[in-house]
């Protein structure tokens, strides 16, 4: 049979373009051997960086401080236990990881993580649910799958490999049925699996373009979706026998082109074969009806077409030339360490959603190409990024000086422009390329549409030449069935006749043999007329095989007529595929400056808030030092008030004694004033006497004694007066003195109430100062965690990761110690049943086998329990599983189900068994901290449990509600 | 240097107040926001008018020859008869007597056509609006309902299904809007499980341990506070006010007079149920009936369950009216699709989707009315016709969502309802 082909020069041209691009990028051709030392990448000439360092250089932004500083060891261990292992470390390595000494700790853990079972089943179950989405099993079953993926991971099986294994397996082998999981248990449904492939090995969701143009992104096309679905069309599935058992496995038909319209623009039909978005249409060989199959397809057949679009898509997905299925692949690798992808989510890959550093995930997906998609080599290198160890708390210092931001806002804004610029004219030039892929298109739709006719007659006539070819063969069937009837018949009657002539007595064989003769007879008679039948059979063939030869020659005209116009159309697709690439590249580098800019204007709008802040921190600080110095003169007012009032107190009390010396001066002159007068009257009347009685001795004498007596007494009235005028003076200076006291005390006092006046005053305006101050601090903090998100998203600080449902259940698991418990049991069954001998002992290959059996055996005893958390953490079967969401029904899991309430009694070394032996409150804390949140409690944490279990009745019943906390809190729900 | 600006005082709480609600606006972007409705909105004053929907599902294919379009007297109609209602010129089926009493509240869609014979594809397409597509599912009405009526503070979950028998859990129907607003089912009703202290934990122990989860969650937040650490945080305080209401849920509350009232049978205590929900402010509830799949005995079978199913409902619509909650409550009874007009060998009617009713009433339904015509035999919709695009539309219009809008969902914008359809034109009040 011969062999209708396209042009198979065109068709290695476009391999080699392939090629070219893929070289161009600079990856490798993949071959999928391993090759791990190519882990460092050359760069720049001989100077050779690891992937680790290149990461780190290439996220670095132009100033240094923005990129935080590292996190410490115990968040270290945390991290990339959860990340690596799916659960945190025991209490007991995070505390001796603490204190270890060497220097290159983190790499050796890294090493002995990844070396690990718990490693293996962890990866495993990672890239199950990324595959399939909890998407139930219903042709394979999750232990056949999981064991698949486990042996993948642990022989480091190159992830084009794995992929190209999913698109190849068809179920049919029962020792290789495992990968063909990914399409049977997606009901082998051609759009299904189409979208899947583009989601998941390609990160494009292209749901919106089946029917349309993606309305919302521009990248996303109609024509990339059809042209996936070109591969899975043909695909569908049969059940087998096995046995005795019916097995479904995968089939495949022929393919063809698929003629699509968009819903918005109908009456303007497409075309499609096979393409990949990034490479353009795949030209293919075509095979004309009847020569399609090497087995054709029928009722519990496996059918193979001569040309299979499965394995088309399987090669040219994973030879390493098409950069979105590199790209995907490195991000989804990313995100299983940093728990988002460099660009997010993850089946949005197009150039309107940037991450960092422009083309620096295309970059990152060309080294893992290169590298032979060397999984454990790319996880590791992840991990001992600066990138990856990042700390997780916003530092305020990691914020440039304002100037600096400015100015990088400034230079950005040039660079926006001038990206812009060049996005335009790759715009221009992807337009031109559409347009001439479009008049392509229109000229080969009417040709093709004609070949398609031919084929289609030709397709008919082929049914029609089978059909006529098996009604031949049927007639010739039949005369030949007669013709040895009648033989026999004929045969029979000439035994019966000599029977006849032997045993003449019986009549009856005679009649017998006459009966044979005579049907002999009547069925030779019929055979001409058969035979006229089956030549005229016979005859009809050759027509439909002149017509068949004639449409052969219309049917090679018509491709003849198509080829060239396929050509064009390839070339043009080929154009346009380029031309989009330039186009990517140049929105990356605009979508990445935006964000950039973004994030400008955020640090921005932080540092005039944190300005503000300092602002009104000063504001403040002058306040309160008027305030004090208010205070000041107040309490120096108080004071000098209070030496006045002494003063004033003296002075009243010597007022007081100078006015009763003065009243008692007073009353003694006037006794003496009463006195005096009473004598001068008594002297006056003596006087008087003795002009009367002159001579009178007695009387003269006496007059003389009152005269004495007068003049002593003028002399004390005298000196009373003095007194009494010296008193008067003593009080006038008393009270003038008072009165200064007093006139002092008033001054002082104003004085006093003016400063009061002046600090309400001053305290009212701190006040206003205060709440202003809290406001915008508030404002600062929320400000200050919107940066920590935009800061994380870009990777300069931590991400926030939830745990997955998985992770979470296995993390349960290990703080509960009920992990370890069973690896413990097992660990001792294992070595009772299979005893080791010293020299297995030291064999490091027996010692890794039996990890393995032992993680196997706890594995399968305690994944009973996945379902739950599933159940309340997962999402929907076949939906995105990254989303995260809190509900309430989790929370009422965590606080009234029996399984957490149990694990956190105080059993089997746990948490709270531990706090519960514990004799020091603190040494409590650290057990609970350490066992928890793997981490040492600070110290206010410490003074909390102190309080907590110190005087507690029930010491068990207070360990076991703190550790039943600290499983619910937010530091445990997420890795950071 | 390490940010220390107060963060306890009482200021701040209010701003964390305040940072919380933009944080709930910004999980609706993460979560998958309802781009028409600031859900930050939804507080006290809203509360009052929030919308509702109760959906009757009628699982297996209600007869609506037997129901809301009797045909008497033709070849098709069966042997039943229709009677006046409380409408004068509107007949439905004698087996509604009740009901027909009800008939001025309710709205009445009698040219049904959804192309669709066969169960799960039927049901898929009444419940969402959509026809099944390969690659990608649909939300429930019930999700889009919980995520565009249900106030962002509620302690109880939105969207609520009633199964007929067997265990709770959560229904996988809330497709790209995700689990948050997937059913809560409740096994014959019974209330929600773990919403129950364990015996062991004696409520000053389950506070001492909260209260430390809180602290210690806090803590953590202040170092990084995002939509979903809060979100996270507040799943816990969710939690509570649910256990708090677990009453809500719990149907023997009601008076022995109540279930007497709506009859003593599943569909009674469910429909009973129903109103408690709905008047303790849940935005979804579905009740189920089974199973009109009368493939034999079609006519036995109704009597039947059209006798449990008319106290029941009618019961609810009378309740709720005199409630005063038909403003705010959409009712619906609906099924996968109608039943043949012809009649079988075996006194069965088998599945038919080309001209078959639903029934409605409250929000902006008119009261009293019926929309659209089948012929005669009623095998053809003559006038108003509608399909289930249409009816997921109008539903939605009907309280107050613009169904012709978006969802935003982790940066994709999804139409809330087929873009390709719109609501019944000239209908809602």
């Amino acid at each position: 049979m011969r062999t209708l082909s396209l042009e198979p020069s065109l068709f290695r041209f476009v391999r080699l373009l392939a090629l070219v691009s893929a070289i161009q990028f600079g990856a490798q051709r993949v071959l999928g051997d391993d090759n791990p030392d190519s882990a460092v990448v050359a760069e720049g000439g001989n100077e050779s960086v690891s992937l680790a360092q290149w990461i780190d250089g290439r996220l670095a932004t132009g100033s240094a401080s923005e990129n935080g500083p590292l996190c410490n060891d115990t968040e270290f261990i945390r991290r990339v236990s959860l990340d690596l292992t799916g659960m945190p470390p025991t209490a007991d390595d995070a505390r001796s990881f603490s204190a270890d000494t060497t220097a290159d700790k983190r790499r050796l853990l890294v090493d002995r993580l990844m070396a690990s079972a718990v490693h293996t089943r962890h990866l495993a179950l990672t890239l199950d649910v990324m595959l399939m989405e909890r998407r139930p099993n219903t042709l394979v079953s999750q232990d056949e799958w999981i064991a698949w993926l486990m042996s993948s991971v642990r022989s480091n099986k190159p992830w084009n490999q794995l992929v190209r294994e999913m698109i190849l397996a068809d179920g049919d082998d029962p020792a290789n049925r495992a990968p063909a999981r990914f399409i049977l248990d997606r009901g082998a449904e051609p759009n299904v699996v189409a979208r899947d492939i583009g989601r998941m090995f390609l990160g494009m969701d292209l749901q919106c373009a089946q029917c349309h143009d993606s309305p919302l992104v521009s990248d996303f096309l109609q024509a990339d979706y059809q042209g996936l679905l070109a591969f899975t069309s043909p695909m569908y599935t049969v059940v087998r026998k096995h046995g005795d058992k019916d097995v479904t496995v995968l089939s495949e038909r022929a393919g063809t082109d698929l003629t699509f319209e968009s819903v918005f623009a109908r009456g303007t039909p497409h075309r499609t074969g096979t393409r990949l978005p990034g490479t353009g249409w795949i030209d293919e060989p075509v095979y004309l009806p009847g020569e399609e199959y090497d087995v054709a397809p029928a009722d519990g057949v496996k059918a193979v077409p001569r040309f299979s679009r499965r394995k088309l898509l399987a090669e040219r997905l994973t030879d390493g030339s098409n950069a979105a299925f590199n790209r995907n692949a490195a991000n989804r690798l990313w995100s299983v360490v940093f728990g988002r992808g460099v660009m997010h989510p993850l089946d949005m890959l197009h150039p309107d959603n940037a991450g960092p550093a422009e083309t620096f995930l295309d970059e990152l997906g060309t080294r893992f190409c290169a590298s032979g998609y060397d999984i454990r080599w790319f996880l590791k290198e992840l991990v001992l990024t600066r990138t990856y160890q990042r700390a997780f708390d916003f530092e305020e210092s990691g914020v440039s000086q304002p100037a600096i931001v400015t100015q990088a806002g400034e230079e950005m804004q040039v660079r926006l422009e001038d990206a812009e610029r060049t996005a335009r004219a790759a715009n221009d030039q992807y337009s031109a390329a559409s347009t001439a892929f479009d008049a392509a298109e229109a000229a080969l739709i009417p040709v093709s549409t004609e070949f398609e006719t031919v084929r289609g007659q030709y397709a008919e006539t082929w049914k029609k030449l089978t059909e006529a070819r098996k009604a031949a063969a049927d007639a010739a069937g039949i005369v030949t069935t007669k013709r040895s009837t009648a033989d026999q018949a004929l045969a029979a009657a000439t035994h019966a006749e000599t029977a006849a002539g032997l045993l003449s007595a019986d009549p009856e064989l005679a009649v017998i043999a006459g009966k044979l003769r005579e049907r002999a007879a009547q069925v030779t008679a019929e055979l001409p007329a058969l035979q006229a039948a089956a030549d005229e059979k016979a005859a009809a063939v050759k027509p439909v095989e002149d017509l068949l030869a004639t449409q052969r020659v219309t049917v090679e005209a018509a491709q003849a007529k198509l080829s060239p116009l396929r050509s064009e159309l390839s070339r043009t697709d080929v154009a346009r595929v380029e031309a989009r690439g330039q186009l990517q590249k140049a929105s990356w580098r605009v979508a990445d400056l935006k964000n950039q800019m973004q994030l400008n204007q955020e640090v921005r709008s932080y540092l005039a808030v944190r300005s503000e802040v300092e602002g009104a921190e000063l504001v403040l600080q002058r306040l309160e030092s008027e305030q004090q110095q208010l205070k000041k003169s107040i309490d120096d007012s108080t004071l000098a008030m209070t030496a006045i009032a002494d003063r004033m107190q003296v002075a009243e009390k010597e007022l007081g004694t100078v006015l009763s010396s003065m009243e008692a001066a007073a009353g003694r002159l006037a006794v003496s004033e009463q006195r005096y007068a009473l004598v001068a009257d008594a002297a006056r009347s003596l006087d008087a006497a003795t002009q009367f009685v002159p001579a009178d001795e007695g009387l003269s004498q006496t007059r003389l004694a009152a005269v004495g007596q007068l003049s002593r007494m003028e002399t004390l009235l005298n000196q009373c007066r003095q007194e009494c005028d010296t008193m008067t003076e003593m009080h006038r200076v008393a009270s003038a003195r008072l009165e200064t006291v007093k006139s002092e005390m008033q001054t002082a006092q104003t004085a006093l109430s003016q400063s009061q006046q002046a600090i309400e005053i001053a305290v009212a305006a701190i006040n206003v100062e205060k709440t202003k101050m809290d406001e915008t601090s508030g404002r600062l903090d929320s400000m200050s965690h919107v940066l920590a998100s935009s800061f994380s998203n870009r990777f300069q600080l931590s991400t926030l990761r939830p745990l997955s449902p998985e992770q979470l259940c296995w993390s349960v698991f290990r703080v509960t110690t009920v992990y370890d418990r069973y690896v413990a049991s097992e660990r001792v069954e294992l070595d009772k049943a299979a005893p080791l001998t010293d020299e297995q002992r030291n064999d490091a290959g027996v010692m890794a086998t039996r990890e393995q059996e032992i993680e196997q055996r706890v594995y399968d005893k305690l994944k009973q329990y996945i379902p739950t958390y599933v159940q309340f953490y997962g999402g929907g079967a076949g939906q995105p599983q990254g989303d995260f969401y809190a509900s309430a029904d989790q929370a009422l899991f965590t606080s009234n189900a029996g399984q957490i309430n149990s694990w956190v009694v105080p059993a089997g070394d746990n948490a709270s068994e531990r706090m519960v032996k514990a004799t020091d409150p603190r040494k409590a804390a650290e057990e609970l901290y350490l066992g928890i949140l793997s981490r040492m409690p600070a110290e206010e944490e410490v003074a909390e449990v102190t309080a907590a279990l110190e005087g507690a009745a029930d010491r068990a019943q207070v360990a076991q509600e703190l550790m039943w906390g600290l499983l619910n809190s937010a530091e445990f729900r997420f890795n950071h | 240097m390490k940010l220390n600006y107060p963060c306890r005082t009482a200021e701040h709480g209010v701003a964390r107040r305040q940072f919380l609600r933009g944080v709930a606006a910004g999980a609706a972007a993460i979560a998958g926001g309802y781009g028409l409705c600031n859900p930050a909105a939804f507080g006290e004053t809203l509360r009052s008018q929030q919308k509702r929907i109760v959906v009757f599902n009628m699982h297996g294919g209600l007869s609506q020859l037997e129901s809301w379009d009797p045909k008497p007297g033709v070849d098709t109609g069966g042997p039943f008869l229709a009677i006046p209602t409380s409408v004068p010129g509107i007949h439905i089926s004698e087996l509604l007597p009740l009901t027909a009493q009800q008939m001025h509240h309710l709205c009445l869609l009698r040219g049904v056509n959804t192309s669709e014979d066969d169960h799960g594809k039927g049901a898929y397409l009444m419940m969402t609006g959509r026809r099944q597509t390969p690659a990608g599912e649909f939300p429930q009405l019930g999700a889009v309902a919980a995520k565009t009526l249900s106030p962002e503070d509620s302690g109880l979950p939105g969207h609520i299904v009633i199964t007929p028998g067997g265990g709770g859990g959560r229904g996988n129907d809330s497709a790209w809007l995700g689990p948050k607003f997937s059913s809560v089912q409740l096994g014959n009703g019974n209330p929600p499980p773990n919403t129950v202290r364990p015996e062991n934990l004696s409520e000053q122990s389950d506070a001492a341990r909260q209260d430390f989860r809180r602290r210690v969650t806090e803590r953590f937040l202040n170092r990084r506070r995002t939509a979903v650490t809060e979100a996270f945080a507040y799943s816990y305080e969710q939690a509570d006010k649910l256990m708090r209401q677990r009453d809500v849920f719990d149907v023997t509350k009601e008076p022995a007079s109540e279930t007497e009232r709506y009859g003593q049978h599943d569909l009674g205590r469910h429909c009973l149920l129903a109103r408690r929900l709905l008047e303790n402010g849940i935005s979804f509830v579905q009740v189920s009936h089974s199973n009109y799949d009368t493939h034999n005995e079609n006519f036995n079978f109704h009597i039947e369950q059209m006798g449990e199913f008319d106290r029941a409902f009618s019961t609810f619509v009378a309740d709720l009216a005199n409630r005063g909650m038909l403003d705010s409550t959409l009712i619906v009874v609906l099924s996968e699709f109608g039943r043949t007009p012809n009649v079988n060998l075996y006194y069965g009617r088998d599945h038919w989707s080309r001209a078959w009713s639903v029934c409605t009433a409250g929000c902006r339904m008119p009261r009293g009315a019926v929309f659209g015509a089948t012929n005669e035999r009623g095998t053809e919709v003559v006038e108003g016709q509608v399909d289930h695009g249409n009816l997921f539309h109008t539903y939605l219009q009907s309280v107050g969502v613009d169904s012709t809008g978006n969802f935003n969902i982790d940066g994709r914008e999804m139409p809330i309802a087929d873009p390709s359809s719109k609501p019944i034109e000239g209908l809602l009040t």
